[in-house]
């Protein structure tokens, strides 16, 4: 390189920096966005496990509940216990309170128990 | 993908655990000081290859959001003449494109002198920095470019990446996808014509 040409160079590169410098602010703000798509697209990069992991995760969620559709319509196995039909075993729920009455006054109810008795016959 | 570069970056150890979360932190701060510092220069080269406001903005823009996309996870100081790279391949694309168009354009009857007259608020000056020294230097960057523009692609781009990106004959040849030995031929090849043919803006 002969002196000539390195002064050359220099000069150059002063004009460079110059332009470089004195940009414009809505190229500086277009540059700027650009910026900001590209660390949007890097984030996405960022979370290959996650990317990875929410298919298999989707597909393991699908498959359980497959599953569980699946037994729900199969008939259970039958029961040791006598079978009580739904509508007598809500009776003896709701009657709860009339048993706990016959505890406090058994008398009564055998009083009235006869009455009946003595209606009917 | 360029390049053979492995995928791996420096994992800063904190108690000698570092979350996931913290390192793609880490790597997102590296890269937008990276973009920051870069994106001014390689615009301006940009439009010195291309000629086109523009068009500039459009590859640079696509640079940044690939070397985002594909070359995050690679070390730092591989980015630059990766950046280099996607914008030389994106600025061909663009030259290629425009070449078929006006080609185009050319055959098309009626169509090559459609774009009207220049639009006033596009050609008015820009308020921003001394209007001196703006204009010295956007003046003489233009002489270089119209120098530039007659100069072989290599050779522009030899002179580009050296002389005003400051990349070393290593980067640029990465970036140029060629051998060092041709970055330095066509670096000295470019700058003998420019100096030959600019030689009285220097005095």
């Amino acid at each position: 390189m002969t002196e000539r040409m390195q002064d050359f160079e220099r000069r150059s590169r002063e004009a460079f920096e110059e332009s470089v410098a004195s940009l414009d602010g809505a190229s500086r703000s277009r540059l700027a966005r650009a910026r900001e798509l590209a660390l949007v697209e890097a984030r996405r990069g960022y979370r290959p496990q996650l990317s990875t992991w929410v298919p298999v995760g989707a597909a393991a969620a699908a498959a359980v509940m497959a599953i569980a559709l699946w037994n729900g319509g199969e008939t259970r196995p039958e029961s040791t216990e006598p079978a009580v039909p739904a509508f007598d075993q809500f009776e003896i729920v709701a009657a709860g309170n009339d048993l706990d009455m016959m505890d406090e006054d058994p008398a009564f109810y055998a009083w009235a128990a006869d009455e009946l008795a003595g209606d009917v016959g | 993908m360029i390049g053979s570069a492995t995928l791996s970056w420096p994992t800063p150890l904190i108690g000698g655990r570092v979350t996931a979360r913290e390192t793609a932190l880490d790597q997102e701060r590296a890269l937008e000081r990276f973009l920051a510092g870069i994106e001014k220069r390689a615009f301006r080269i940009a439009k010195l290859s291309l000629r086109d406001h523009d068009d500039a903005l459009d590859v640079v823009q696509d640079a940044m959001i690939s070397l985002a996309r594909n070359y995050a996870g690679h070390p730092e100081e591989q980015w630059r003449p990766l950046f280099y790279r996607i914008l030389r391949n994106r600025i061909t694309d663009y030259q290629r494109r425009r070449r078929v168009r006006q080609g185009v354009i050319a055959w098309w009857p009626g169509t090559a002198n459609d774009d009207g007259p220049p639009d006033p608020v596009e050609s008015a000056p820009d308020p921003s920095g001394t209007p001196d020294q703006q204009l010295e230097g956007e003046e003489l960057l233009e002489r270089i470019g119209q120098v530039l523009a007659g100069l072989s692609g290599r050779q522009r781009e030899a002179f580009m990446l050296r002389n005003f990106e400051g990349l070393d004959v290593a980067q640029t040849a990465i970036a140029m996808g060629c051998s060092e030995g041709s970055v330095k031929t066509h670096y000295f090849r470019a700058v003998q014509a420019l100096q030959q043919q600019l030689g009285g803006w220097q005095s």
